[in-house]
Formats: C-alpha cells, structure tokens, sequence
C-alpha cells in the first residue's frame, strides 16, 4: 500500500467513484474528491496532496484552468497531475501538454492503463528529486 | 363677411379647404400663413408616424428572417448532430448493460463451484467429527483440502477481476452524461429561438433563458459528429513527441 494522498476531480460522481475504488485496487488507499476545480484548489492549497488526477470538462472552474492554477502557484507548481478525460482532440492534448501536465489518460481507460500513467509520472518525479 | 378660424379645423379636408379658401377671399394672410403652417405640421406628423410604422414593420420582418436563419442552421446541421449523439448515447448505455450481464453471468459459475466445494466440505468435516477423527481431516483429505482451497482461490480471483470490470462499465454514465449535457443545451437554444419566434408573431409567450453550457471542452468523441484521438496509444505517442 501506498501512502501517496491523492485529488480527485471530476464533476460525475460515479467517475470519483470509480477511479477512487481503482486507486485502492492499486495500492492507492488515500484518495480524496472534488467535483471542480473551485473545490479542489482550496483542497490542494492546503498542502496535504502528492497528486492531482483531474477531468478536463467540469463547470466552474475546468481542468485545464486548474492545471493553470497549480502551475501558477508557487507552492502547488510541484505537483504532478494526471489529465483523466474524454477530451481527445489533438490541440487540447497540446495544450494540456503547454500547461504543465504529467499525463493524459482518456475515457474510458482500463485500470492497467491508470496505473502506467501513475508509476511513469511518480518515476518521472523520482528521477527529477536532487 | 366673416373671419377665418385662427386654428384649422378637426375633421374632413373639406373644412379645412374651406378654412384656407376663407382666409385667402378675406386677405387674411397671417390668419392664411398660420393655416397652411398647422396644415404642413399635420401632414408631417401624419408622415412620420406612417414612416415609423413601416420601419417598425420592416424591423420585423428582419428580426423574423433572423429567427428564421437560426432555426434552419438548428434543423439543418445541429438536430441531425444531436440525434448522432442520443444515438450513440443508446449504444453506450446498450454495451454497458450487456458487459455487465455477461460479467455477472460469466461469475456465477465460479460462485457455484465455491459454493459446492465448501458444501462438500463441510459434508466431510461433518462426518469426520461423527466418526470422532480429528478436525479437519487429515492424510489424503488434507491434501485433497489444500486442493480445493487453491481452486477456490482461482474462482475467487475471477470473481474479484470481473466485479472490477463491473466497476469500469459504470463509466458509461460520465460519458453518456457530458454528451446529453450538450444535447440539453441545444434543446434550451431551440426553445430560446422558438420562443422568440413566438413573441414576434405576437404570442404571449416567456422567452426562456438558455443556461450556460457546461464546461469547457468538446465532450467524448461521437462517430460522425467531432474528431480526436480515441486510443490511449495514439494520446502516448503524442505525449512522447511533446517530451512528456
């Protein structure tokens, strides 16, 4: 078990569910949720989470314009975030890309799938550590 | 020889012919001057309202072939695409169904083989336990036990890999979700447009108002309607050409 703190973000509760129930599959146990990026960037500015895994498509505030925002911040600005999304359009994959993000996983994904794009981002940061 | 009136007079032209006729055989020419100015400011009052009722008019008209424009664009290009997109809807909610049959049905014969093996075994320990041998039963039955223990085992994998494939079925209702989300919008813009239609006809009608759409992004890719990447291998191989 891992004692990684994740975010979740996702305007679709059964989504939260079930990418909560599939981190926990994995190793993941501390999981947390918000339905948009308003809620979440409170919740991450508290400094209690290691990942941010967010969907792009939300009201309020997007997942692109949360990336943004953490990316912004310069206590957040470390943060590895994982795009979990339906948007599957080239320029946006650029985009999220320009924005900073670590990893882009479209839906429906397996969680074999989920749980590459998790071990690749986290040995990314490993490798980036002085 | 009588005075001509100082005003003109309300009703017919013929009076105020008569009116102005007076004036002129008396040689009255102010009482002759202030009857054709009131006359000229008549007629222009009379003109400019005629003129702002046929702009008002016209204004209709174009407002009409406006709504008429919207309401084409909408049965012409969006309503085929909303109904692409319902339809895909069904076929995603109709998979997700039919995945998730087949996963409880393709379950329950290893919850049947689990269930007969601890009924088979239970049987035995009870008859152990009758004939007074130790509990559980050892020699051959133990290794028979240990045997049926690993193929519950197997069973039980099974269980656990296809309840987590139920688990990811459910994503059909995100995906489903965010495509009628958009579909529920043009529904609102079309209820917007025809209720404008009906105010301009004259119809007693609440123009609604259109919600904002949701989000900020294209939605799930539907066949036929937008494009993207659909296969995560396509989105890596991106990913990698953008150092990432």
């Amino acid at each position: 078990m891992s004692d990684l703190n994740v975010l979740v973000v996702d305007d679709f509760s059964t989504m939260r569910r079930i990418v909560k129930d599939v981190l926990r599959e994995l190793g993941y146990p501390n999981v947390q949720e918000a339905d948009d990026g308003n809620s979440a960037l409170p919740m991450l500015q508290t400094g209690r989470f290691d990942m941010l895994i967010t969907d792009w498509n939300m009201p309020g505030m997007p997942g692109l314009a949360l990336l943004k925002a953490v990316r912004a911040d310069p206590k957040l600005k470390g943060i590895p975030v994982l795009m979990l999304t339906a948007e599957a359009k080239r320029e946006q994959i650029v985009e999220a890309a320009q924005a900073g993000v670590n990893g882009y996983l479209v839906k429906p994904f397996t969680p074999a799938a989920l749980k590459e794009k998790l071990t690749k981002i986290l040995q990314n940061q490993e490798a980036r550590k002085p | 020889m009588s005075g001509a009136p100082a005003t003109l007079p309300d009703g017919t032209l013929d009076a105020t012919v008569k009116a102005l006729i007076l004036a002129y055989e008396n040689g009255d020419s102010i009482a002759l001057g202030n009857l054709l100015q009131q006359f000229t400011a008549t007629k222009e009052r009379t003109l400019r309202r005629e003129v702002a009722q046929l702009a008002a008019v016209l204004q209709t008209g174009l407002d009409r072939l406006g709504q008429n424009e919207q309401l084409t664009r909408m049965a012409r290009r969006e309503m085929p695409s909303a109904r692409a997109r319902l339809q895909h809807v069904l076929k995603l909610t109709e998979d997700a169904a039919h995945r998730t049959l087949d996963l409880v049905e393709r379950s329950r014969p290893a919850a049947e083989r689990i269930r007969s093996r601890s009924s088979d075994l239970a049987a035995q320990i009870a008859h152990s336990a009758a004939a007074g041998a130790d509990l559980p039963p050892h020699g051959t039955n133990a290794a028979r036990v240990a045997s049926e223990l690993q193929a519950t085992l197997g069973d039980c994998d099974e269980i656990q890999a296809n309840l987590l494939e139920v688990l990811m079925t459910q994503g059909f209702q995100d995906l489903s979700g965010q495509i009628i989300r958009a579909v529920i919008s043009l529904v609102e813009q079309l209820e917007l447009a025809l209720g404008q239609l009906g105010r301009i006809c004259g119809d007693e009608v609440d123009v609604p108002t259109v919600q904002e759409a949701a989000g900020s992004g294209f939605g799930p890719v539907v066949p036929g309607v937008n494009e993207g990447l659909t296969h995560q291998q396509d989105i890596d191989s991106l990913m990698k050409d953008l150092g990432i």
